[in-house]
């Protein structure tokens, strides 16, 4: 299932629940103009949504409710409880299409006459309040009358005439089979070229038909006024495909399509050149007494004689020919026996003599049980094998020790078959021989039972049976009246209607799979892990009392062990809050598409924009305030680095621009990488702007390395653009990107080279729940250091200590780090001081690309802690991130090295 | 465009889309006796259809496509 679909569905039950907590608050209210608002905005919304995806069913039943909320709201229908009822149990059925294609990802192709049924009532609402008159076709009234069939059947005469004679045979013999061919109709509207649809196209990708033709609706106009793009076309056809399936092909436009079945009679037909041949009139004399006697097979054998003496596209052989194929499989059809005769007397120039013992035309033939009987019969089947089946297992050698068992099972398996074919009552008589079996430990008495008490049973008359499985051509024929002929012919009533639609109550509630919470519920949550992981931490402390003040080593060990395992849990749950708390970087990275093509469009550039790893995941706030830089950074890259096509082409380069935005982790870390192939950072340029712009000095111009140079992009109020665009060059883009990004912990990197590109690599932690600090010792107080400032702990020793001008320097591996004192820094009037040997304890850190030294009192361990900003009063205090609860209660404040400094 | 048109002749390559229909309607207006050549025609929009239909051009040559022939034969003979 893809992430779009899984939204959609979790937002479309949202939409039903307010749709259906809107419509019973009109109830109350039903002139709330605001209710009714807020009712249309959510049908239309959840319908919009839904066209995003192949759920033509879906739509077509929102398509309609919006319609008639449209109405409702514009006042031209009223209001009223029936109407509410309808729009519920539509919003119900689009509910159980919810739980199928969350099930199946797609609706199966029979909700369509479902989907019809809905749309059409609420639509009938819509016409039958509206001024004028309903332009659908009452489909209840369906008449069976002959007058209908004899409509259809001439219908499909006067098509079948211009079938050749011979397929139509083949047709008609098939169906003498037991085939059922479909008469097809569908006649797409005429504003359906405008929809893009392409009707031609619909019916060509069909497998073949067995005919077909196509027809206009209307008479054509002059050549002149000829309209091409409306569509009066019909196509119909002869169709051996399935109606599920023809349906499945036109799902998009169901009430375009009919499907009627095939007449036979429409088939039969007498085609061919008239030609009178009076040496038959013999044959034909010698016919009659053959068919008066009932002979078929051997009139049969004498046409095919006969035929043998007439060319075969004469009138006279036609009519042999379709003579013999009703001999052959319809001899009972006296009035079809007639008519040919009559044919054949006709073009041989005899007259008929005897003449048939008219007999009314036998009521259709029904050779195929109807559904319900097939039923019957074939769960009389399966009983039969079912209880077959048990009598050898009773009849089979066993084991005392498993007979008990055995004999129950059977006993349950003849309950579950008696129940299934509702011979209840049988069931006392079953409990007994089972008891009477295992009283007696053998399978005597329920062999008896199965023998003589069930072997009888028919099941029961089919009337429950009939009520639990309804005949499955039903959806379709309430939906389409003109299928109403007499093969398939079920009334439809009111009665049949109801389980569509009431189904809802009796399912269970399908449970949606995704939660909806709201983002403090989680916040909660997190402070809560994070209290457990201070509290965990005060267990190492436990143990560490319980050996040295009260001298039980034994206990501190069991209180090791016991915090490795709250330690692991306390992890898992940190790490599983986490997981809830993550994000793709695609929320962010979605906007990019529409940004870049309308700036590069605003600026007149050709930008190609490749986004890779939408599914990087990070921390709910990380990834938020990415979004800003990243926009920064965007724009930035299409305005001054990407150049107007021509320049390009100029450059050998393709005119395209080519602007990348990579998502990737790394270890504990999301990186992000934008980069473009446009004309690159020059560094001669930054280093003039910037010193006219007053942020270097003429030394800085000569000294700083062209990396350095181009860095300057990050000072503040730095700006290379010649003129100021709407888009950037005010001197805010840069500088804001790099605080926005410091603000949670991440970095920025830049390469660029002039005329290649740039390159930007922000690196981001993925979630700044959890704080890992290094804890120093400095005038009797503790205070905590993150740790990924630090870079090394080392001692110094005093006589390495050099004073540079006023500051303390020494060397570390060849470099000189400068050194500062944090009781200074802290304004605190002690000393540092130093160790037995005379050292001073240095916590190098690294503040931007620099290290620093500084001197503090002692190191002690590094802890996890969950880092609180500091608040209220507090929050104004520079040089502190915040602070945390340690385990053994007290406060450690954490340091901010580079606002410290 | 999949459709040329030489002197009283119009030959279909490949597809006719929908808005070929009008250039086509137009060039049968003017030519009465205009033929046409489907014979490497794959498929045409209905709305073409429906133009050859109104006008009934000759039909030079058939689409080899058997379904495409079929179903124009049975809207066009």
């Amino acid at each position: 299932m893809t992430p779009l679909l899984e939204q959609f569905l979790s937002e479309a039950r949202d939409f039903l629940q307010g749709i259906g907590e809107k419509l019973l608050q009109l109830e109350d209210r039903p002139d709330d103009n605001s209710i009714m608002g807020e009712l249309f905005r959510l049908v239309h919304t959840l319908k919009g949504n839904s066209g995003l995806f192949e759920f033509p069913e879906m739509t077509r039943v929102l398509h309609a409710a919006e319609d008639l909320m449209d109405a409702v709201r514009d006042q031209q229908v009223p209001y009223s409880a029936p109407l509410a009822d309808q729009l519920l149990e539509a919003m119900d059925f689009v509910t159980e299409l919810l739980d199928e294609i969350e099930q199946a990802e797609a609706i199966s192709s029979h909700r369509m006459p479902q989907a019809q049924h809905f749309a059409e009532a609420l639509r009938k609402l819509l016409h039958a309040a509206g001024e004028e008159a309903p332009a659908v076709p009452e489909p209840a009234a369906a008449p069976t009358t002959n007058a209908v069939v004899d409509s259809v059947l001439q219908h499909q005469q006067q098509r079948c005439s211009v079938m050749p004679d011979d397929i139509r045979l083949a047709l008609y013999q098939r169906m003498m089979a037991g085939e059922t061919p479909l008469w097809v109709c569908y006649q797409p509207e005429e504003e359906s070229f405008y929809k893009g649809e392409d009707p031609f196209f619909q019916v060509l990708q069909l497998p073949q038909q067995e005919w077909q033709w196509v027809t206009s609706r209307e008479p054509w106009p002059a050549v002149e006024e000829l309209d091409a793009y409306r569509c009066i076309l019909s196509f119909e056809w002869i169709s051996g495909q399935n109606e599920l399936e023809l349906r499945e092909h036109f799902r998009y436009v169901p009430e375009q399509l009919t499907c009627t079945p095939l007449l036979a009679e429409a088939l039969l037909q007498v085609s061919g050149e008239s030609e009178l041949r009076p040496e038959l009139a013999e044959f034909i004399g010698q016919l009659q007494p053959l068919l008066v006697q009932k002979q078929f097979a051997e009139a049969v054998a004498a046409i095919e004689r006969a035929l043998q003496l007439c060319a075969q596209d004469l009138r006279i052989s036609s009519a042999l020919r379709w003579l013999a194929v009703v001999l052959t499989h319809q001899p009972q059809r006296h009035d079809l026996i007639e008519q040919l005769l009559a044919v054949l007397a006709e073009e041989s120039g005899s007259v008929l003599e005897t003449v048939l013992a008219v007999t009314p035309p036998t009521p259709v033939p029904t050779p195929t049980p109807t559904a319900l009987e097939q039923h019957a019969e074939d769960s009389a089947w399966s009983f039969h094998v079912v209880l077959e089946a048990q009598r050898e297992i009773l009849t089979l050698p066993d084991r005392p020790a498993w007979l008990a068992g055995r004999l129950q099972s059977v006993a349950q398996s003849l309950a579950a078959a008696l129940q299934s074919m509702n011979l209840q009552e049988q069931l006392p008589a079953l409990e007994q021989a089972l008891q009477a079996a295992l009283a007696q430990q053998s399978p005597a008495p329920l062999l008896y039972c199965v023998d003589h008490v069930l072997q009888g049973q028919e099941p029961h008359s089919l009337e429950p049976t009939a009520a639990v499985i309804p005949p499955p051509a039903l959806p379709s024929a309430a939906v389409v009246p003109q299928q109403a002929l007499p093969v398939t012919a079920k009334p439809v009533s009111e009665d049949d209607n109801k389980p569509l639609a009431r189904r809802n109550e009796e399912t269970p509630y399908a449970t949606p799979r995704t939660l909806k919470v709201e983002q403090s519920k989680i916040d909660r949550l997190m402070n809560l892990i994070g209290e457990m992981v201070v509290a965990k931490n005060a267990l190492p402390y436990l143990a560490g009392r319980a050996e040295s003040v009260f001298g039980s080593r034994e206990l501190s060990r069991e209180i090791k062990a016991q915090y490795s395992v709250i330690n692991r849990i306390a992890e898992e749950m940190q790490d599983a809050i986490m997981q809830v708390r993550m994000m793709p970087v695609s929320f962010v990275f979605q906007r990019f598409p529409r940004l870049v093509r309308d700036t590069a469009h605003r600026l007149g550039k050709e930008v190609h924009l490749v986004m890779e790893g939408e599914n990087t995941e990070a921390d709910k706030n990380i990834i938020e305030s990415l979004a800003d830089p990243l926009i920064h950074i965007v724009r930035n890259s299409l305005d001054h680095g990407i150049e107007m096509p021509a320049e390009r082409q100029a450059a050998g380069k393709p005119a395209e621009g080519r602007l990348s935005i990579r998502a990737s982790q790394e270890s504990d870390r999301v990186i992000i990488e934008i980069a473009d192939d446009g004309r690159g950072i020059d560094p001669q340029v930054i280093r003039r702007k910037a010193y006219e712009r007053g942020l270097i000095d003429e030394n800085d111009l000569e000294r700083l390395t062209d990396q350095q140079a181009i860095e300057l992009i990050f000072a503040a109020g730095f700006s290379t653009a010649e003129t100021v665009t709407d888009l950037s060059g005010r001197g805010v883009g840069m500088d804001v990107v790099r605080t926005a990004l410091a603000r949670v912990k991440g970095g920025v990197e830049l390469s660029s080279e002039a005329g290649k590109g740039t390159r930007l690599r922000l690196s981001l932690p993925l979630s700044m729940a959890v704080t890992n600090v290094m804890i120093v010792e400095s005038d009797q107080q503790v205070f905590g250091v993150p740790m990924d400032a630090v870079v090394e702990t080392v001692r110094v020793p005093r006589e390495q200590i050099r004073w540079i001008k006023q500051r303390q320097t020494t060397v570390l591996r060849g470099r000189i780090v400068p050194l500062v004192s944090l009781n200074e820094l802290l304004a605190l009037p002690t000393p540092q001081r130093m160790n037995a040997d005379g050292e001073y304890a240095a916590l190098v850190v690294r503040i931007d690309k620099d290290h620093l030294g500084i001197l503090v009192d002692d190191f002690r361990e590094t802890v996890d802690i969950i880092l609180k900003p500091l608040s209220g009063v507090l929050s104004g205090l520079a040089g502190y991130a915040g602070s945390a609860l340690l385990g053994d209660g007290s406060v450690l404040m954490v340091l901010d090295p580079k606002e410290l400094v | 465009m999949a459709i040329s048109f030489r002197k009283n002749l119009a030959v279909v390559s490949d597809t006719l889309g929908v808005e070929d229909a009008d250039a086509l309607l137009e060039w049968l207006q003017k030519q009465a006796k205009g033929k046409i050549d489907l014979s490497a025609c794959t498929h045409l929009h209905c709305a073409n259809l429906q133009v050859l239909m109104a006008l009934r051009p000759s039909i030079h040559a058939w689409p080899t496509y058997p379904p495409l022939a079929r179903w124009l034969q049975a809207a066009l003979l």
